[in-house]
């Protein structure tokens, strides 16, 4: 009878270690299995890059402002930016910059944007907590000058989507 | 026949009891899954995390912007001041 009840309580054991051994494993998984989200400093990282490019030490970059007719691609070009990816079939970045003068707020005196329009939509559906992993937005805005001490408002947004690189979907 | 009886309400005694002891261990298990869960979800690297060597946190833009200002001894700081916090 004892014996009997030594062979129960030992399975039983093994089960309780077997059941201790699954969850920390599903801990670890659940934990490690989830990516670090970096697109935050990575849109950060971008946005910094594009205001250095337009304007340094309170002074706005004559050569890129005086542009009007600057595509997307030559701004990233003078930036030395590149949207493009081996690892990915489409752009996954998008950006947009508008230089207003203060006298002018309603129009820019100066607008280029570069990437994939698609994604900005998303940047209104951020607002969603459900939702806000599908993109990345950062908007920055800054005051600068121009060499005739214009005043100007630089307007940067940056999206970066990268979801499934960033997010566990 | 009681002796016997004794012996069977014994057993049912210690049975719930590792009963009881298996569920505390699974609830507990749980617990500690569901905090992972909750863990995971918060990987993110934030600009709020990006320091300087001596510790301090910078505002590019922040900078850009007052270093126009003193460039030309702004007069309209204010009203930038504020077009500027209303685009974030």
């Amino acid at each position: 009878m004892d014996k009997r009840g030594d062979k129960i309580l030992s399975v039983y054991w093994f089960a309780v270690i077997i059941i201790v051994a699954g969850g920390i494993f599903g801990m670890v998984y659940v934990y490690y299995g989830t990516p670090y989200d970096v697109r935050e400093i990575e849109a950060n990282v971008m946005t910094n890059q594009i205001a250095d490019c337009i304007s340094y030490a309170g002074r706005i970059n004559a050569n890129i402002i005086s542009n009007q007719q600057e595509s997307g691609t030559d701004f990233l070009k003078q930036c030395h930016l590149s949207f493009d990816s081996t690892d990915w079939t489409d752009e996954q970045y998008y950006t947009e910059i508008n230089v207003y003068n203060l006298n002018y707020l309603n129009n820019a005196t100066f607008s280029v944007n570069a990437g994939n329009n698609n994604w900005i939509s998303f940047c209104a559906l951020q607002q969603n907590s459900s939702q806000e992993r599908l993109t990345q937005c950062v908007k920055k805005s800054f005051y600068s000058l121009d060499n005739s001490n214009n005043q100007y408002i630089i307007k940067i947004l940056t999206v970066v989507r990268k979801s499934e690189k960033n997010v566990k979907i | 026949m009681l002796r016997y009886k004794l012996g069977k309400k014994g057993q049912v005694g210690e049975t719930v009891s590792w009963v009881v002891a298996t569920i505390i261990i699974v609830a507990i298990l749980l617990i500690f899954i569901w905090i992972s869960v909750l863990m995971a979800k918060v990987k993110t690297v934030g600009i709020g995390d990006v320091q300087t060597d001596s510790g301090t946190k910078v505002d590019l833009f922040a900078q850009k912007t007052a270093m126009a200002n003193q460039l030309d001894n702004n007069q309209n700081k204010e009203m930038i001041d504020n077009i500027l916090k209303e685009n974030g």
